[in-house]
């Protein structure tokens, strides 16, 4: 303790129970009935150089570091499955510049995606938003958050970071891209000067180091933005009228929809979303259009065309009460700015069950959504009608990326529901999936929503494989995040 | 947002452990609402967490916390008690949670209070904060005799035959008589026949606020029989926190035969009515939102109204404004326990309406007056009580 308080001041280091009784918890599922798991110690540093020492010391003492930004994980990388020491990044929430030239923020790790995309909308610009509450964090988002919310015209969020300043597992602080360029104005050469380091933390989730600063880019306003929703009466037609539009390169936004995904999001009760799921659309797009006026007009007069060839109709301006509905689209499919604040008003909300993360190739849409759907039938506990009730639904996005070659796929058991059985069984449909997917190459991503319980998870061994390899490498006394799936003692 | 947090509280802790273990830390209690945004530098919201930072002083922290005591793995220490009683009862947490994820985040620290009373654990200030009550009817450990010192010739209740009764609460009686007087003399400048009861007593809030729930209780009914018996018709309350009090007596299974009302609704009323007029003033001023008046009791337009019918008063909104404000940091038991945890928060309020550029600071509730008029000592900033502020420009008759 004395040692840390040395790093830190007295008041930012605690092991006093009460205290750290706060840091058992995250939106894990199996922690919301099972036993907390609180750390042996929790520091609040509020500079990188601290963080170095912090670590340095960590390292000699072989004390475990876990890490926690704001705290929103929905797989536990921010409790501390093994004790030890959590870092809580709370006191590190600056924006340290915006420059309205060349278009970039830099941002310490606490800065939140609200109040960056509000201070990036008073100077005419706008980022990036991954589908996470506005209470989340830029940095953690950014390297860690697996859905691209911004459609083939922004593509992935990890390619809008264009520095970092990183902590490693030693205490050495490493800088990549622009933060490399120290002076008043620093550059925007995102991969240089090289080696290009900075996809290092992506997806890592925390394991191989610290992030402490990013910059990351914005993109000016657009002139005009419409959302546009139509409705189809099967998955397939849905699809094709998607991969039409997405490959003629038309909309900013741009997601396919299938079943209930995120009517939990846009409602606030197990009986508002029961009653959004009886009206809902079973098939859906969602897209903005994003633009000049004449580029606005043109995507959605092509648009409108492409829908209609593949017998959809257009629903945008015939929903009325479903405003925070379409709010939550914009949102969290879209990347459109102006509304995006209010309209992830009900993240917050428990929405999923559990989800899949998958990549795969356009064509493949609907088959992942019928396996999906078969797999979570043959679910002992979701073939009762009765447990797989109005307020409990199976849901499918999926968004254009790398140029709309290919989508990348959510799939989830939505609902406000806090049932541990049904959470189980959703698991077990994962599972099925997971090894379903395989068969047909389709790479399901591992990175979220797998940790289900101690010991156990729906990794892909690879991924596993390649993981514990680079953290051997950058640590080989397994300090940094052990999680529950590194299991190699240093 | 029009909801209002006039009934807080019905269960005992455990009652609320289901709930407390749903909360999903989405940090949506710890920001302004993302769609009121006005100003990235005055996003924080809970008091206690934006000053000491940990988790366990936000409302999420606290809610694992009730849960760890229930289940039985942690008792109340002292550090509990440091870290819940630091909590200002803004009721921010809830106002968003409630209707959001149907959470009652103040409700359940409300509860784990009543819990550390039935245990008799206490922080001293507190404890004799509420012998104070029981001894001298009044929570600052003042003699009656003080009460009210400057008013020793107004008739008291049994003698008026008016059916508006002012009530002042504590903080205007003992601390910041002229408030009182303030409040008093504008409504009788507005031509309205209203009594006082010279003999009024403690509402019982700060009993209720630190969890000792039977000594607010005990004094909650006092005032309500008398004053039920006295054939007052309306109480009009300088103290939005009385009025608050007041207002849950039907939760606690007391009926009151009047109304209660907010002094800036009356003094609005009268405005309508063309009794109070003002004359004009050329002045940039911003008005806080007390949380009772606001949060609690859902009183927002009001005191707006008021003070922008005063011709060449500009209003400028604070970022944290409405059911969005920022306390003050004084409430729930903390100015008593914690006057320096109350600093820090009153800074941070009154730096945001610092940074406006305006020349005062008007709000409606003493005690929110007494901690951001020792922010502003010397600042720049005058900050005023609504009465105050009005008796600078109100016309004569």
């Amino acid at each position: 303790m004395k040692s840390l308080a040395d790093i830190v001041g007295d008041r930012w280091v605690s092991d006093e129970q009460e205290v750290l009784a706060s840091y058992g918890r995250d939106i894990s599922t199996y922690l919301l009935y099972g036993q907390p798991k609180p750390p042996d110690l929790v520091i609040l540093p509020q500079t990188t150089e601290e963080i170095s020492k912090i670590v340095k010391f960590a390292k000699d003492t072989h004390l475990r570091i876990t890490i926690r930004n704001t705290g929103l994980s929905l797989s536990s990388t921010s409790v501390a499955g093994h004790g030890g020491l959590l870092i809580d990044l709370r006191r590190m929430d600056r924006v340290l510049q915006i420059n309205g030239e060349t278009h970039t923020a830099t941002v310490e790790s606490n800065v939140s995606l609200a109040v960056l995309s509000f201070a990036m909308q008073k100077r005419g610009m706008f980022i990036a938003i991954p589908g996470a509450p506005s209470t989340a964090g830029v940095l953690s988002n950014y390297v860690y958050g697996n859905t691209n919310k911004s459609g083939s015209r922004l593509d992935w969020q990890y390619n809008h970071i264009i520095g970092i300043e990183m902590v490693l597992p030693d205490g050495s602080i490493i800088r990549t891209g622009s933060s490399t360029d120290d002076s008043d104005e620093p550059s925007i050469w995102g991969h240089g000067p090289g080696p290009d380091l900075h996809y290092l933390p992506v997806h890592a989730m925390g394991t191989l180091g610290i992030v402490t600063k990013m910059t990351v880019r914005g993109h000016p306003l657009d002139d005009e933005c419409k959302i546009f929703w139509a409705a189809f009466d099967d998955i397939d037609p849905a699809c094709s009228a998607f991969r039409d539009i997405v490959r003629r390169e038309l909309c900013t936004g741009s997601c396919v929809y299938a079943g209930h995904k995120y009517t939990s999001y846009a409602t606030d009760t197990s009986e508002a979303q029961y009653r959004m799921n009886r009206v809902h659309p079973m098939y859906s797009i969602v897209l903005t259009f994003q633009g000049t006026k004449g580029r606005v007009e043109y995507e959605e007069k092509t648009v409108r065309e492409i829908v209609g060839r593949n017998e959809g109709r257009v629903i945008v301006d015939k929903f009325p009460p479903y405003e925070s509905f379409v709010g939550s689209h914009i949102a969290m499919a879209t990347s459109l700015y102006s509304d995006v604040l209010g309209a992830i008003r009900y993240w917050g909300s428990r929405g999923s069950l559990t989800t899949i993360f998958a990549i795969l190739s356009m064509e493949q849409l609907a088959q992942a959504w019928k396996i999906f759907t078969k797999a979570t039938l043959e679910e002992e506990y979701f073939s009762d009608p009765d447990n797989l009730h109005g307020d409990l639904g199976l849901g499918m996005i999926g968004y254009a990326t790398e140029g709309g070659h290919y989508d990348w796929l959510e799939l989830g058991l939505e609902g406000h529901n806090l049932n541990l059985d049904a959470s189980w069984a959703s698991v077990r449909v994962v599972g099925k999936c997971v090894k379903e997917f395989a068969k047909l190459g389709i790479a399901v991503d591992p990175r979220r929503s797998s940790k289900i319980a101690p010991g156990k998870h729906n990794l892909q061994s690879g991924y596993v494989d390649l993981m514990t390899t680079m953290k051997k490498s950058l640590d080989p006394s397994n300090i940094m995040h052990p999680g529950w799936w590194f299991t190699y003692k240093g | 947002m029009t909801s209002n947090l006039s009934e807080v509280k019905k269960d005992k802790l455990e009652d609320y452990y289901e709930m407390a273990l749903r909360c999903n830390k989405c940090g949506f209690c710890r920001h302004v609402q993302p769609m009121a945004m006005a100003d990235e530098r005055f996003w924080g919201q809970c008091p206690p967490g934006q000053n000491n930072k940990y988790d366990s002083y936000f409302a999420s922290g606290l809610l694992e916390i009730s849960r760890a005591v229930v289940e039985g793995n942690l008792k109340i220490t002292d550090k509990v008690l440091d870290i819940l009683h630091r909590c200002t009862t803004c009721g921010f947490c809830e106002e968003f949670c409630e209707p959001g994820s149907r959470l009652k985040p103040l409700s359940i620290i409300m509860a784990l209070r009543e819990r550390c009373v039935e245990e008799d654990k206490m922080l001293k200030p507190h404890r004799e904060m509420v012998d104070s009550m029981i001894e001298n009817m009044n929570p600052y450990g003042r003699p009656r005799t003080e009460r009210l010192s400057f008013l020793n010739e107004v008739e008291s209740l049994s003698s008026s035959s008016s059916d508006h009764l002012l009530y002042f609460g504590c903080c205007s009686s003992y601390k910041n008589q002229e408030i009182a007087k303030d409040s008093l003399e504008i409504l009788t400048r507005g031509g309205l026949d209203i009594s006082i009861d010279k003999d009024e007593i403690c509402c019982g809030l700060p009993g209720f606020s630190i969890g000792a729930e039977k000594a607010g209780l005990e004094l909650l009914k006092k005032n309500i029989d008398r004053l039920n018996s006295s054939g007052v018709k309306r109480v009009v309350f300088v103290d939005p926190q009385c009025q608050f009090t007041f207002a849950q007596a039907k939760s606690h299974g007391m009926t009151l035969n009047f109304e209660l009302q907010h002094i800036s609704q009356t003094i609005l009323g009268l405005i309508d009515h063309g009794s109070l007029t003002f004359s004009p003033l050329e002045e940039k001023i911003t008005y806080h939102d007390p949380c009772y008046l606001g949060r609690r009791l859902g009183i927002y337009e009001e005191p707006r109204k008021v003070l922008s019918s005063i011709a060449g008063v500009t209003l400028f909104e604070m970022p944290r404004s409405r059911a969005n404000s920022f306390c003050c940091g004084a409430g729930g038991g903390v100015s008593v326990a914690f006057p320096d945890e109350t600093a820090l928060t009153s800074k941070n309020r009154f730096e945001e309406a610092a940074s406006l550029g305006v020349k005062s600071l008007v709000t409606c509730d003493p005690l929110c007056y007494d901690a951001l008029e020792k922010a502003a000592n010397g600042k720049g900033i005058e900050v005023y009580d609504l009465s105050k502020f009005l008796l600078r420009v109100v016309e004569e008759r």
